[in-house]
Formats: C-alpha cells, sequence, structure tokens
C-alpha cells in the first residue's frame, strides 16, 4: 500500500511544473554566481569563492533563503494545498491509514529535497569545472564533508515543514511562517550562535555550510548531529501525534 | 474612505502574522542596534559601526525591509488576500451586494497600498525607536533625518508600485503557487539588470532606481534629476500594473 502511495505522491510531484523552474532559476543563480566570482577580486569578496570553493558559496545559496523556502512551498502544496481543497482525505477513503499517508508525503519531499540539492550539487561543480578547469577539485574534501553533513538538517528542516504543513491552513500562511521563522533563525544564528547551537537544529544549516566563515570542528560536528538526531525524533513524534489528533 | 476599502484594510490588518512578523523586526533590530558595537559581531558581519550606527542606523536597517523580505512578505499577504479568497469562493462576493468589479479591485488595491506604505513607516519607526534606545538624541542630525525619512518614503512609493503590481499578479494567475514564483523571478531578475551592464534595461526598469537609492546613495543625497526619473519610471509602472489589475477584472470569469 505505502508504495502505490509513494508512486502516486511522485507522480503527483513530476507534474509539479514549479519544480522544473525551480531548477531553472537556481542554475540562472549558480551561473550568475560564477560569472561575479569570475570577475571579482579575492579582495573584493566574491573572490575568494572562486575555484575550489565555488560550490560552497553556491550550498550557501541554496540554504540561505531559495532552497528552504522551496522545500516549504513544497510541503505547503503537498499538505496544506491538499488540506484546503479537500484531497487530503482521499486516499483514507481507500483503505490506507493516516499514518502510510503522511509516511509517504514525508518520503517524497525528502525525495524532492534530495534530488534539489544534488541538482545545486552537480550543477555548481559542473560550472566550476567549465570556468576554472580541474581548480574546482582544491577544496573538495572539504565540500563533500559539507555536503554529507548537510543532509543531517535538511532532514530535519523537511520533518519541520512536515509538522509545520499539518498546523498551517492554507499555503501563504504556511510560507509567511516559514520566512518568518528563517529570518527569526538567520538572526539568532549570527548573534547567539555560540548559546542556539545547543538547542537549534536550522544553525546547523549555516555552520556546516561554511556561513559567515564558520570553521568546522569535531565539537560542531557531534553537536550538530545529535542535535539534529534529538530534535528529528521530537518532530516525528509531533508529526505522529498532530496526525492521530487531526480531524479530517 | 470607500467602505469596501475599510473592511479590506481590516480583513488584512486582522492577520495575526504582521503582528508576528514586525514584532520580529523590532527584536532584529533592537540586537543589531545593541550587539552590533561587540567586534566580533563586527567582524564577522563585515560592517563598521562607525559608519552604520548612530545617525546612520534607521537607513542602514531599512534595507532588512524593503527589498526581498518586504516584498516577499507583501507576496504572502497578497496571495491570502487575493487567490485564496478567489479560491474559496470569496472574491466575488461583494459583487452580489451591489458592488461593481472595478469598485471592488480600486478597493483591494487601495487596501493593499494602504498597508504596505504602513508597513513601510511600521520599519522606520521601529528603526528610530531602537536606535533612540541605543544613542539617544545622538540620532537626530537635522540632515540626516531629512535624508532618511526622504529615502523612507521613496521606498514607500517603490513598494506600493510592487503591492499593486502583485495584486495584478494574484488577478491574472489567480493562483497562489504561481504568484508567489513569478515574485520570486521578479527578484531574481531586480538581481540580475542591477548587476548587468545593460544601460538600456536598467533605465527603464522599475526596481533600478531604487537599488541605487538604497545601495549605490547609501547615507548620501540622491541627485534631483535621479529622483524625478526614478519616481516617473514607477509611478509609470505603477499606473500600468493598475490599468492591467482593472483590465483582467473585467474579463475575469468567477
Amino acid at each position: 500500500m505505502i508504495t502505490r502511495l509513494l508512486s502516486i505522491q511522485y507522480v503527483r510531484l513530476k507534474r509539479q511544473k514549479i519544480l522544473y523552474l525551480f531548477f531553472v532559476v537556481m542554475a540562472v543563480v549558480i551561473i550568475s554566481n560564477a560569472l561575479e566570482c569570475a570577475g571579482s577580486s579575492e579582495e573584493g569578496g566574491m573572490g575568494y569563492y572562486a575555484g575550489g570553493r565555488f560550490p560552497t558559496m553556491c550550498m550557501q545559496s541554496y540554504i540561505d533563503i531559495i532552497g528552504t523556502l522551496f522545500l516549504s512551498f513544497i510541503s505547503a502544496v503537498l499538505i496544506c494545498g491538499e488540506k484546503a481543497s479537500g484531497m487530503f482525505q482521499q486516499p483514507l477513503l481507500n483503505g490506507v491509514s493516516k499514518k502510510q499517508l503522511l509516511i509517504a508525503k514525508t518520503v517524497s519531499i525528502f525525495t524532492v529535497a534530495l534530488i534539489c540539492f544534488l541538482f545545486v550539487a552537480i550543477v555548481s561543480i559542473g560550472t566550476g569545472f567549465f570556468l576554472w578547469g580541474s581548480h574546482i577539485f582544491d577544496d573538495v574534501r572539504e565540500y563533500s564533508l559539507q555536503m554529507i553533513l548537510l543532509a543531517f538538517p535538511q532532514i530535519t528542516m523537511v520533518l519541520f515543514f512536515v509538522f509545520l504543513s499539518l498546523y498551517m491552513s492554507n499555503i501563504p500562511g504556511m510560507m509567511c511562517a516559514s520566512l518568518i521563522i528563517l529570518l527569526v533563525n538567520n538572526l539568532l544564528s549570527q548573534f547567539f550562535g555560540s548559546y542556539i547551537s545547543f538547542i537549534d537544529f536550522m544553525y546547523y544549516l549555516y555552520a556546516f555550510s561554511g556561513y559567515n566563515g564558520m570553521k568546522l570542528t569535531g565539537k560542531i560536528i557531534i553537536s550538530g548531529i545529535v542535535v539534529n538526531i534529538i530534535t528529528g525524533m521530537v518532530l516525528v513524534y509531533g508529526i505522529r501525534r498532530r496526525t492521530n489528533h487531526m480531524t479530517m | 474612505m470607500y467602505p469596501l476599502t475599510r473592511l479590506y484594510a481590516r480583513k488584512i490588518s486582522g492577520q495575526k502574522l504582521i503582528y508576528i512578523f514586525f514584532a520580529c523586526f523590532f527584536t532584529a533590530s533592537f540586537f543589531y542596534a545593541f550587539l552590533m558595537g561587540k567586534p566580533q559581531i563586527e567582524e564577522m558581519l563585515n560592517i563598521n559601526i562607525g559608519i552604520v550606527g548612530r545617525k546612520n542606523f534607521p537607513e542602514f536597517m531599512m534595507r532588512f525591509y524593503v527589498g526581498t523580505v518586504g516584498i516577499l512578505f507583501n507576496v504572502f499577504l497578497m496571495t491570502l488576500f487575493i487567490c485564496e479568497e478567489d479560491r474559496n469562493k470569496m472574491l466575488y462576493q461583494p459583487l452580489l451586494h451591489g458592488e461593481s468589479r472595478s469598485r471592488m479591485i480600486r478597493s483591494k488595491i487601495d487596501a493593499a497600498v494602504l498597508m504596505s506604505v504602513i508597513f513601510v513607516f511600521l520599519t522606520a519607526f521601529i528603526n528610530y525607536l531602537t536606535a533612540f534606545m541605543r544613542w539617544g538624541c545622538e540620532i537626530f542630525e537635522q540632515a540626516a533625518v531629512i535624508r532618511t525619512v526622504m529615502k523612507y518614503l521613496l521606498s514607500g512609493i517603490y513598494m506600493s508600485v510592487i503591492t499593486i503590481g502583485i495584486v495584478a499578479l494574484c488577478i491574472y494567475t489567480r493562483n497562489t503557487w504561481k504568484t508567489i514564483f513569478s515574485a520570486i523571478i521578479y527578484l531574481l531578475i531586480d538581481q540580475l539588470i542591477d548587476n548587468a551592464n545593460i544601460v538600456f534595461l536598467q533605465k527603464i526598469w522599475v526596481g533600478y532606481y531604487f537599488n541605487r537609492w538604497t545601495f549605490t546613495y547609501e547615507y548620501q543625497n540622491i541627485p534631483f534629476s535621479e529622483l524625478l526619473i526614478g519616481i516617473s519610471i514607477m509611478v509609470l509602472y505603477g499606473i500600468i500594473f493598475f490599468q492591467i489589475s482593472l483590465f483582467r477584472t473585467k474579463k475575469v470569469d468567477f
């Protein structure tokens, strides 16, 4: 049953034109970043990211606002939009449980997050290779580690958006709430990074992508993984609780 | 004020998210005012408190609302206000009570523009308040105050034009995600045009002059000629967006 539900979700996602538009937009952002880096001196700021650090810069632009808002949008469309149009409970009429439905939706949002992230990684490396040749692999160990570590906060982020979507009743409301949460988190990460790193999983979106020149240390990596796992477990519990109490 | 406009304005102001957003904005402004002076924060954010602090602080903080964040915030509100109403079959309700289509959309635009201008002034008030709490009367240097208030007024004009554009987009697409995505595309194009060296395109682009006023002339007076051309271009765009909204509303099949 869950496989059938997943295939329905994937078919629905494949039909979302916004997914393809997002790829076009991200490709334009990456190419424009690359041209800006190539045309700037290292002292000018952007030139610092030319060459081996370019994939890191693209990950930062993706993580900063575009990617997270996009994932929020996908969650909003798949959950809030369907709830508002009365389509959310349709599969329940065919014997599917609420839990299976939520698992199928969460897994499909995870897949979108993975595809988008891989797209950014591949296109940034490809564009970098085209502009700077093999220099793009100068810092390959650093950005590979960042990419692997970023999987943790992104998984937690998806769970958080699913959780939030279950509480919000429409797409704009969900998007507005996500924007506010992202801005507050950005603010807290800048000013109180050392304190909120113990409780805020979103801080690690910045910490793991080397935002504002943050260095990856063993302590940050371990605390990031632990905070994300604990928050993920709390969110899963919250999603289950909300799903069980939700009136369809 | 026309009763329908008042009704719509009350409907927008009833959104709890607006109050949460501005409470967050106040917190952000407060943190920037009080914590920005720390050497490690200055280094991390790559700013100099000597330049962005005191009399220049309200102008420095303006960029955190007017632009990407403000436009996204307005888009979310407008989609809630128009697209979601349309989807719930509430958009044409006033027509059942004898209002005309053009009166209905004019009231929507009036309420939306009023709100967007209020939001800009609210950010100005918040920034002046936090700056006053941090630096006291030092922030009230006559030349700086006139320049900053002028820039906030110009931001109000720009945000009004963009809001009318968003209303036109909402009426045209009648779809939440298409409107939000179009606004994101607009923000990206705006950034690209600002960075590109296509002079002709820049001269006729709605956001170009505003970006120049905010970044090129930051903490400086804007030349009168540029002010005049910029405002004329924005007003022209505003009229076009307004006419598109009216035209499209007449054609809409509810």
